[in-house]
């Protein structure tokens, strides 16, 4: 299964490098975007990839390159410091972007309306960074990693919390089963 | 009641979408009630057409600011994000103690899907130490696509309606009231989901061949 990474993350922090580290020791074939580093137009709500032209933003950028590698991937790793109980800005700007891998036409499942996928549905692990103790912006984060996995028709996700004072064994331990997770449903 | 003094915030990346027709209904209600009303722009902000040493002041002058926004991937958008993380960065001082309430609107008919995005309003008011007043969910705000108020006929008396009763609870130090919220839900039964969807869709079909010549809208790209 391939797997790819996207990481928000401006700092060194334990748990970029402990998912690294994890992939590796599990042979996991991954491929490792930092987003800092790459340019990401954010959505200007246009409305260009719904008709004009199909699945693509009019603004040129870093986009393709990720999207390219998520849709041939089994799995799709979101790494986020938890800001106001959601995704930090960083990871907003790519996850903004993700519906250029759904078609415009709306369906109906389970009572809701939603986008349907143009790819093959990737599944999703969410890892945040909560630096502040409160359960409820928690919650709030997971809400947010379900409802994009939802809109995504992903097979499967997880949102995972993590804790500053959190020993980075912990955070391996947590990864690992949750991936065995991931590999079964796949 | 003596008068308030209000910024209303379009965290939208569109000028002129559904989220500025909202501020601007918000601006002109409060407005003819006495009060000061001024909109800003979030995507002004990224842009750099505005400034962000000139916005303190605009925010030491006021009582409330109410963030008016869509919902991007099932929360904020991204330049709503940005600008919060902006004003956490820097405007800690102005901010304190100012009330602070929001309206989230989004393109499909369920207004629980705005929850996180109002929550996260919620947790942003109570980093920057200021009065939350909850938030308000807009279903179907895709359909209005930036129409003003005034021009959507009675669905728009009837957001306009709402806005009225909202102002009023704000203006009071009151919490976003749910007979308010009640006003904007739409009451549409889910068996209807599935013609929104075909008309929907058909609409979309014929738009792409019309504007754009466009037959294949489920092109993988990506995938070329």
């Amino acid at each position: 299964m391939e797997v790819v990474v996207v990481d928000a993350f401006e700092d060194e922090n334990p748990i970029s490098s402990t998912v690294k580290k994890m992939l590796e020791e599990n042979n996991t074939s991954y491929t490792y975007f930092m987003l800092k580093n790459m340019v990401i137009h954010p959505c200007r709500g246009c409305g260009s990839c719904s008709t004009k032209i199909p699945g693509q933003c009019i603004f040129k950028d870093d986009m393709p390159v990720l999207l390219r590698n998520i849709v041939k991937s089994g799995l799709l790793i979101m790494l986020t410091p938890i800001r106001f109980g959601g995704y930090a800005s960083q990871l907003k700007k790519f996850s903004d972007k993700c519906p250029l891998l759904c078609s415009p036409f709306l369906e109906v499942k389970s009572g809701h309306l939603y986008h349907t996928s143009r790819y093959r549905p990737t599944s999703i692990i969410g890892i945040g960074l909560n630096e502040k103790n409160d359960r409820k912006r928690e919650e709030n984060y997971k809400a947010v990693l379900s409802g994009n996995a939802f809109n995504m028709q992903s097979p499967y996700h997880k949102a995972i919390v993590l804790y500053p004072w959190d020993d980075t064994y912990e955070i391996g331990y947590v990864l690992r089963n949750t991936l065995k997770e991931v590999e079964k449903n796949e | 009641m003596s008068k308030r003094s209000i910024v209303l915030i379009n965290g939208s990346p569109r000028r002129n979408g559904t989220s500025y027709s909202f501020a601007r209904t918000l601006e002109i209600l409060a407005e003819e009630d006495e009060n000061t009303a001024t909109v800003i722009h979030a995507i002004d902000y990224f842009d750099r057409k505005a400034s962000l040493y000139h916005l303190k002041s605009i925010i030491s002058q006021s009582d409330f600011i109410g963030l008016v926004m869509p919902m991007y991937a099932d929360t904020l958008p991204y330049i709503t994000i940005w600008f919060l993380e902006q004003l956490s960065l820097g405007f800690k001082n102005e901010l304190r103690d100012k009330s602070l309430f929001s309206i989230v609107q989004c393109g499909f008919p369920e207004v629980a899907l705005c929850q996180p995005a109002i929550k996260s309003a919620g947790f942003f008011a109570e980093d920057m130490g200021m009065n939350w007043l909850g938030g308000l969910g807009v279903g179907f705000g895709a359909f209005i696509n930036g129409t003003l108020l005034e021009n959507y006929g009675s669905r728009g008396r009837k957001i306009t309606s709402a806005f009225k009763h909202l102002l009023q609870d704000v203006f009071s130090g009151n919490k976003v009231s749910t007979t308010v919220q009640n006003l904007l839900t739409p009451r549409v039964p889910k068996f209807l989901y599935r013609p929104i969807a075909f008309f929907y869709n058909e609409k979309i079909k014929r738009e792409a061949i019309k504007k754009y010549g466009i037959r294949n809208l489920d092109r993988h790209v990506y995938l070329e």
